[in-house]
């Protein structure tokens, strides 16, 4: 039950931040940038939450899959004037054969070391997207410039880009909420229960585990498109950046990795408290950062689901308070009809 | 021509010295523990920094402040166990790994709001000193640090061969039940092993002030240097961290004189990812990479 209000609330806080923020998003682009973002980073935790909540997957190259969706789309709209719509096709097609690659070759690798391939992954595009500027202006970054309209995706008002994200946001949770009661979803349950039971039964997990690695790919890449006509600007280091396959990472754990809407809640919960703090981050840059290190260190100390599981968590705990109670009650009567 | 290959690899030879003591602690927590701290640069950072507050502050020689500053290392890397590491020992991979990478966020920016991200340094007059043998140049600051780094290496060496705190702290990564059953509180060899690794970098900190300045990030530019040294020589092997560091010393130095581009580092993170998928265990590694459970 309070897992299921817990639940509720998160959505309903969603919601209400939305409602207030739609309101003011015609008048101040400030709120609209907000949102922006929120629904932003909400998507990528989202699909963060695929790879490494559901399959298990110790990512730190997710901005790999940013980067190539950025790129995509910007390069081929300012040089090749196709659209950005199909830019962001190609850059997610690209993201998941990336992915795949990774797949195939390191996903037999524990924990750590595949965080460190992904890791070294985002810098190699990091470092070639600077190395080449004959094909990406290399460190300076692309402007993207165009006339506003629908197949450009550049709109003179920044709610449809608003729009836009937080549409994608609903239709990657969907996905997820019926990924999960399909049969990719259970063979992914019975992979993080028992990998060896899994495999006894057929299953074979590394494949199910690239699929959902190259579908959480190519949804970040897309929101990479997607930012990048919002910001019209790229560059190696805002696409390709490390900084961002790290904070997807940290709003996913702290949310709940594991849960559908966790992620959701954890990028809702950080950019709100990053606006908060923002005053303060004016004269000391930096103290936003520790402040989500803090959260970071102490969710993975003391919530093992997140935020999101607080619910399941105290549940368990109530009905284990409870046996325990019973159990003792049932000790104190024998003992006390043993006396007599 | 040949002499300044001669020149590159003797300048290879001495930063691979200290990269090597670098890696050594990273390598040391992983046989013993099981665990890649990520947050391993971020504690060289702070080691840099307390050397350059000895010499700004209290004008304390940097070489000399490593007695000041490797016992503060130890005990910061002892408390860091206590609270950090040890509850999440048994934990997840992904628990392990973003617990160190957490820590590293609060350190590097809580070094930004201390003294923000200009660029520190410690400027010895005797950091200019060059000494010239048979054409090619050696500085004496890299001279010494590479000095330092075999003596602090061979002293690591003889503690874990000899004495009964190294047996004690092998036998806890070989086998933790069989040394408890045999009388060793693995507890105690696990809280001096991350010590230990800490310590070392109080030693290196120091040595590296006179030559690099420091800044907040320095740590993610080592860290990720010292990936590829481990990963070369081998996780937990210490063998592979001297081999590998003086390897990886000489190879980013001629390579960086040949080829100067973003593209030659690229290459050095190539070799790291195809080392960990052809051959993950490295040159001379114990470890257990591939298998079951990656989570």
């Amino acid at each position: 039950m309070p897992d299921r209000l817990l639940r509720a609330a998160g959505v309903v806080l969603v919601l209400v931040v939305l409602g207030f923020a739609g309101q003011a998003v015609a008048v101040n682009s400030y709120y609209a940038t907000v949102v922006f973002s929120m629904c932003f980073w909400a998507t990528t935790a989202t699909a963060y939450n695929l790879s490494a909540g559901y399959a298990g997957e110790l990512s730190l190259g997710h901005g790999a899959f940013l980067g190539l969706g950025a790129y995509s789309s910007t390069l081929l709209f300012t040089r090749g004037h196709i659209s950005p719509w199909l830019g962001m096709l190609v850059g997610a097609a690209l993201a998941s054969f990336v992915a795949l690659v990774i797949g195939v070759i390191a996903i037999r690798l524990r924990g750590p070391y595949f965080a460190i391939v992904t890791l070294a992954v985002v810098l190699v595009f990091n470092l070639f997207a600077a190395g080449l500027p004959k094909l990406t202006q290399g460190a300076i970054g692309v402007n993207i410039s165009g006339k506003p309209s629908f197949a450009n995706v550049i709109f003179t008002h920044h709610w449809a880009y608003v729009l836009l994200m937080f549409g994608l946001l609903v239709l990657v949770l969907a996905g997820l909420r019926s990924l999960v009661r399909s049969r990719l979803g259970y063979q992914l349950a019975a992979y993080r229960e028992n990998e060896d039971a899994a495999r006894s039964l057929g299953i074979a997990t590394t494949r199910v585990r690239v699929v959902a690695l190259m579908v959480s790919a190519a949804v970040t890449a897309v929101a990479g498109s997607l930012q990048v006509q919002f910001i019209q600007f790229v560059s190696p280091d805002s696409a390709f950046s490390v900084g961002f396959s790290v904070q997807v990472a940290l709003m996913a754990i702290i949310g709940g990795l594991g849960t559908v809407y966790g992620p959701v809640l954890g990028a809702v919960l950080i950019v709100y408290l990053g606006q908060l703090l923002q005053p303060l981050v004016e004269r000391l840059a930096g103290l936003d950062q520790v402040v989500y290190g803090a959260i970071l260190i102490a969710v993975l100390l003391f919530l093992r689901r997140g935020i999101a599981g607080l619910g399941r968590q105290l549940r368990l705990r109530a009905r284990l308070d409870r046996a325990w109670e019973a159990g003792a009650a049932r000790f104190a009567t024998r003992v006390k009809d043993g006396a007599s | 021509m040949s002499e300044l290959l001669a020149q590159l690899v003797v300048s290879g030879v001495l930063l691979g010295g200290l990269y090597a003591l670098i890696s050594l602690g990273l390598t040391l927590v992983y046989g013993s523990l099981h665990l890649i701290n990520f947050a391993h640069g971020d504690y060289l950072m702070i080691a840099m920094y307390l050397a350059w507050i000895c010499f700004t502050t209290f004008h304390i020689n940097p070489y000399l402040s490593i007695v000041i500053v490797t016992p503060v290392m130890f005990v910061a890397g002892v408390l860091t166990y206590l609270v950090l590491i040890r509850p999440v020992l048994r934990s997840a991979h992904i628990v392990q790994v973003f617990i160190t990478f957490g820590l590293g966020i609060i350190v590097q920016n809580v070094a930004l709001i201390a003294f923000t991200g200009e660029e520190r340094s410690v400027d010895l007059p005797i950091a200019r000193s060059v000494y010239s043998v048979g054409g090619v140049k050696i500085t004496y600051t890299a001279l010494v640090a590479f000095a330092v780094a075999l003596a602090a290496a061979g002293l690591l060496y003889l503690l874990m061969r000899y004495t009964f705190l190294g047996k004690s702290i092998r036998a806890t990564g070989q086998n933790p039940l069989a040394a408890q059953l045999v009388g060793i509180n693995t507890n105690v060899a696990r809280l001096i092993t991350f010590g230990l690794s800490s310590a070392l970098l109080g030693i290196a900190g120091p040595m590296l002030i006179p030559i690099y300045s420091t800044y907040p990030t320095i740590g993610n530019d080592f860290i990720l240097i010292i990936f590829i040294v481990i990963v070369l020589g081998g996780l937990g092997s210490f063998r592979g961290a001297i081999v590998g560091g003086l390897t990886i010393g000489v190879v980013q130095t001629v390579s960086n004189y040949y080829l100067h581009s973003p593209i030659n580092q690229a290459l050095m993170f190539l070799l790291l990812i195809l080392i960990l998928v052809i051959r993950p265990s490295g040159m001379f590694g114990q470890a257990r990479l591939v298998g079951s459970g990656g989570r």
